[in-house]
């Protein structure tokens, strides 16, 4: 049964971290089972294994869940900062071709390139999570996946204005935005508008 | 009597999950039993939906896991609670009651 298992949990798509948990994790659960039933005066080996259930079943779902702990909030958030200090340097740095939708394009391709393994299913899990009271407002508690899209929207902003600070005490006082630099925080609104919307109408549902 | 169910919703299932370790830390084996006990048989927990909402619990911040040692020795992982967990524990019970109530309302007198 412990080499079934072993060979089930190594051939999970999921995170090697998280194979050694999730082996330790139904090793107990079969082994508990074994020693319930006979206890019971029931077959141990029959136990074990009936109570793993369906292996295809649990396959799917522990794939689904586990590739979500690839990443914790901190390293989303340097991810996010990367992202932002590229997508702010390619836009203000490259001239006008970065001005226009070829900007934008640049400026998606990095965020989406930097995010999280799994984004979107991440994103999703964080906005299925159950609400936590704060001091004022009750709210979601942020994740990998919002604390990414918070980082990589904010981080091109404080890098522009902290320039236009700096240029503006060296006497430039024009400020032009090309409409390139609130494309991420566009697409990222968006995302996160109708990924919420999903999640509230699953919710309701 | 009773059908025994092999499938609970899976919002049910969280509700399930927080309101039994909202009583006392568990390990995944003692939480499904803990529940099927509970029903008196009428539900039964398959392995393949509990791991995978315990784990989607713990990456939402709602539970914590510790690891601990069975009596023979072997690694054993304990949920419990985190404070997040256990508003979200009194928000999913009272929202599942409504929709029971609601429920029995709607289909009791049928």
């Amino acid at each position: 049964m412990r080499d079934d298992l072993e060979r089930f949990v190594a051939s999970l798509a999921i995170p090697a971290d998280r194979k050694a948990i999730v082996l330790a994790e139904l090793s107990d659960h079969a082994t508990s089972a074994a020693e319930a039933a006979a206890r019971d005066g029931l077959d141990p080996e029959a136990a074990a294994r009936h109570a793993l259930g369906n292996l295809e079943a649990l396959r799917r779902s522990l794939e689904a869940v586990e590739s979500s702990f690839r990443i914790t909030r901190v390293h989303a958030v340097a991810r996010g900062l990367v992202a932002g200090v590229l997508v702010a340097i390619v836009i203000d740095r490259l001239g006008w071709p970065m001005m226009g939708a070829l900007g934008a394009l640049v400026a998606l391709a990095i965020t989406a390139a930097l995010a999280p393994p799994h984004a979107l299913a991440l994103l999703r899990s964080e906005l299925r999570a159950p609400r936590v009271g704060g001091t004022v407002l009750r709210g979601l508690p942020i994740g990998p996946a919002l604390a990414y899209a918070f980082t990589v929207m904010a981080a091109p902003f404080a890098i522009w204005i902290g320039m236009i600070v700096v240029r503006a005490r060296a006497g430039t006082l024009v400020l032009d935005v090309p409409w390139s630099a609130y494309s991420v925080m566009g697409a990222v609104c968006l995302v996160l508008a109708v990924e919420g919307v999903r999640a509230r109408r699953g919710a309701e549902a | 009597m009773a059908r025994s169910r092999d499938v609970v919703p899976r919002g049910a299932l969280r509700a399930l999950v927080l309101a039994a370790l909202a009583e006392s830390d568990l390990h995944g084996y003692a939480l499904a039993r803990r529940l099927e006990e509970r029903a008196r048989g009428t539900l039964k927990i398959r392995e393949g939906s509990l791991y995978p909402a315990l784990h989607e619990l713990e990456l939402e911040g709602a539970i914590a896991a510790t690891w601990t040692r069975a009596p023979d020795g072997r690694r054993r992982r304990v949920y419990s609670l985190t404070r997040a967990g256990k508003r979200a524990a009194k928000g999913a019970r009272a929202e599942w009651l409504a929709i029971a109530d609601m429920l029995h309302e709607l289909l009791g007198a049928s």
